[in-house]
């Protein structure tokens, strides 16, 4: 039961940290609150939906997902964010909430507002691998995370890229006079962040076999409690943070307070506790 | 190499430049000097493209730059050693120094600038891992120098290379300028240290509340009566 309800939350928690790293991402970069990222985590979902008549194979059904969205969140970024970057904080916050309800109203538009399946076919057999433990579909969602948290884990660190997003970040004047490119480092950052954001759509689809208009309703809210619990901006605050949420909540459920605190409000009063106690979040500096 | 005309900079309503006109040849050394305030920051930050409300006309290398990004005009070799130095504070010096080098392409030549840059400053290969925050106000304008070096830059921007180092480190700055000069590369440096500047550069312009009001040889300064007055207290 322990071993179960541990890998059942670290999967949750994979799938946060998936959901939460574009957000944080763009809050490093632009100190934008990206809400209407969820939505774009909801769309990879439907574009998945869509990409399973070309091909039943999740590697592929994954893919074309990253691809569409990474191509959306550019897109947000030149259309919706570029133009409000002159003004108050409030501004793009509020655009960005009000792209995520269009969003949800346009996929209850073109797809209905039924949960479709995502029956898709995993490589490998890897979701036959059932043991008492783990699941295979759990197998594939935590491979899938860590695979795509690795990628992004090379590229901030190790790639002119990932150094061109931290100088941006910290002096984007100073970063531009040396030569880096910084409208495009933004977009780039979009294009990661929304890619890895569609990924985890499929994925979350595929878990629970379902994909409907308002799935990113509350990782809407969640993923924007674990940013800040791992301290906006800071990518591996955010991961832990990401876990963290994913294991408690997994514990919570069979514990008797779960009988009178919902899961999803874990996130929240781990936020409030946070904001009252460490408000530059769990691993941040002052 | 540099030639700017009529150059006009406002920030919003106020015009802070009126209409400056000056150039900067092929191994060129030019000092600006002026008072705190006298707009040499706006200048610097205009001819990088980090200040984009202006008039005139800006040509670097036969080409009209006004209307292009600071990163454009990195990679046709401007290089700048900012005002307050703007070092990465949460990179490492080592980061930092590749950023510098962000529009060299070549590994070798950046292997090569980082190598020359710790030979200038060797004090900087010993803090090599530590990130920029955590250096002393002098390591920090050593490693704003070397940054820029490692653009290996065809005109480097300086601004006020002086403010902030122990005497020492100021004649080494100044010495580490005078290097690249001599090298060959145009030097573009406003300065409130006017005596540092004039015994620097070959030539110089006095700006005054956003007009250049004098111009010629560093020596023709240095003799000048009201830049004497002014600016160098004698």
């Amino acid at each position: 039961m322990f071993w179960q309800q541990l890998v059942n939350g670290v999967t949750m928690g994979g799938i946060y940290a998936l959901v939460t790293l574009g957000l944080t991402m763009v809050y490093g970069v632009l100190r934008i609150l990206h809400i209407s990222h969820a939505g774009v985590f909801a769309l990879g979902a439907y574009i998945g939906v869509v990409a399973l008549r070309l091909s039943p194979n999740l590697v592929v059904v994954t893919l074309l997902a990253m691809l569409v969205c990474g191509l959306v969140g550019v897109l947000m970024q030149r259309w919706l964010y570029r133009p409000l970057l002159g003004s108050s904080r409030i501004v793009p916050l509020i655009a960005s909430i009000g792209m995520f309800t269009l969003m949800e109203d346009l996929f209850r538009l073109a797809a209905g507002p039924y949960v479709l399946p995502l029956p898709v076919r995993v490589p490998f057999g890897l979701d036959e691998v059932t043991t008492s433990v783990v699941t295979g579909n759990q197998l594939v969602v935590l491979s899938s995370a860590v695979i795509l948290l690795v990628l992004a884990w090379f590229v901030i660190n190790h790639t002119r890229l990932g150094l061109a997003w931290k100088a941006t970040e910290q002096d984007f004047e100073t970063a531009a006079a040396f030569g880096v490119n910084v409208d495009r480092a933004v977009a780039m950052n979009f294009l990661l962040g929304s890619a890895i954001a569609g990924a985890a759509g499929v994925l979350v689809g595929f878990y629970y076999n379902s994909v409907y208009p308002t799935m990113g309703s509350v990782p809407a809210y969640k993923a924007m409690a674990i940013a800040v619990l791992g301290g906006l901006g800071n990518v591996w605050g955010t991961v832990i943070a990401a876990l963290l949420i994913g294991i408690i909540e997994a514990f919570l459920v069979i514990s008797p307070v779960g009988l009178f605190l919902p899961r999803d409000s874990i996130a929240f009063v781990a936020l409030i506790l946070v904001l009252l106690l460490r408000p530059y979040g769990l691993f941040g500096r002052r | 190499m540099l030639t700017v005309e009529s150059l006009a900079v406002r920030y919003g309503d106020m015009e802070v430049i009126h209409g400056a006109s000056f150039d900067v040849g092929q191994g060129d050394s030019v000092a600006i000097i002026g008072a705190n305030g006298a707009g040499k920051t706006t200048l610097l930050r205009t001819l990088m493209g980090l200040h984009r409300n202006f008039d005139g006309r800006i040509t670097f290398l036969g080409k009209d730059i006004g209307h292009m990004s600071p990163w454009e005009r990195a990679t046709l070799g401007m290089a700048m050693v900012p005002e307050g130095r703007r070092v990465f504070p949460d990179l490492s010096v080592e980061q930092n120094l590749l950023i510098g080098a962000y529009s060299q392409r070549d590994r070798s030549t950046v292997r090569a600038s980082i190598e020359e840059v710790y030979g200038l400053f060797p004090i900087l290969r010993e803090r090599r891992h530590q990130v920029g925050k955590t250096l002393s106000g002098g390591e920090q304008q050593m490693l704003a120098i070397g940054r820029a070096l490692m653009a290996r830059p065809r005109l480097l921007l300086v601004d006020e290379v002086s403010t902030g180092l122990m005497p020492i480190f100021v004649d080494k700055a100044f010495q580490v300028l005078r290097d690249l000069i001599e090298r060959g590369v145009s030097v573009l440096l406003v300065e409130q240290n006017a005596r540092k500047a004039l015994a620097t550069a070959a030539r110089g312009y006095v700006l005054e509340t956003g007009r250049i009001v004098l111009s010629g040889t560093a020596d023709e300064l240095a003799a000048n009566a009201d830049v004497r007055k002014a600016y160098l207290g004698a």
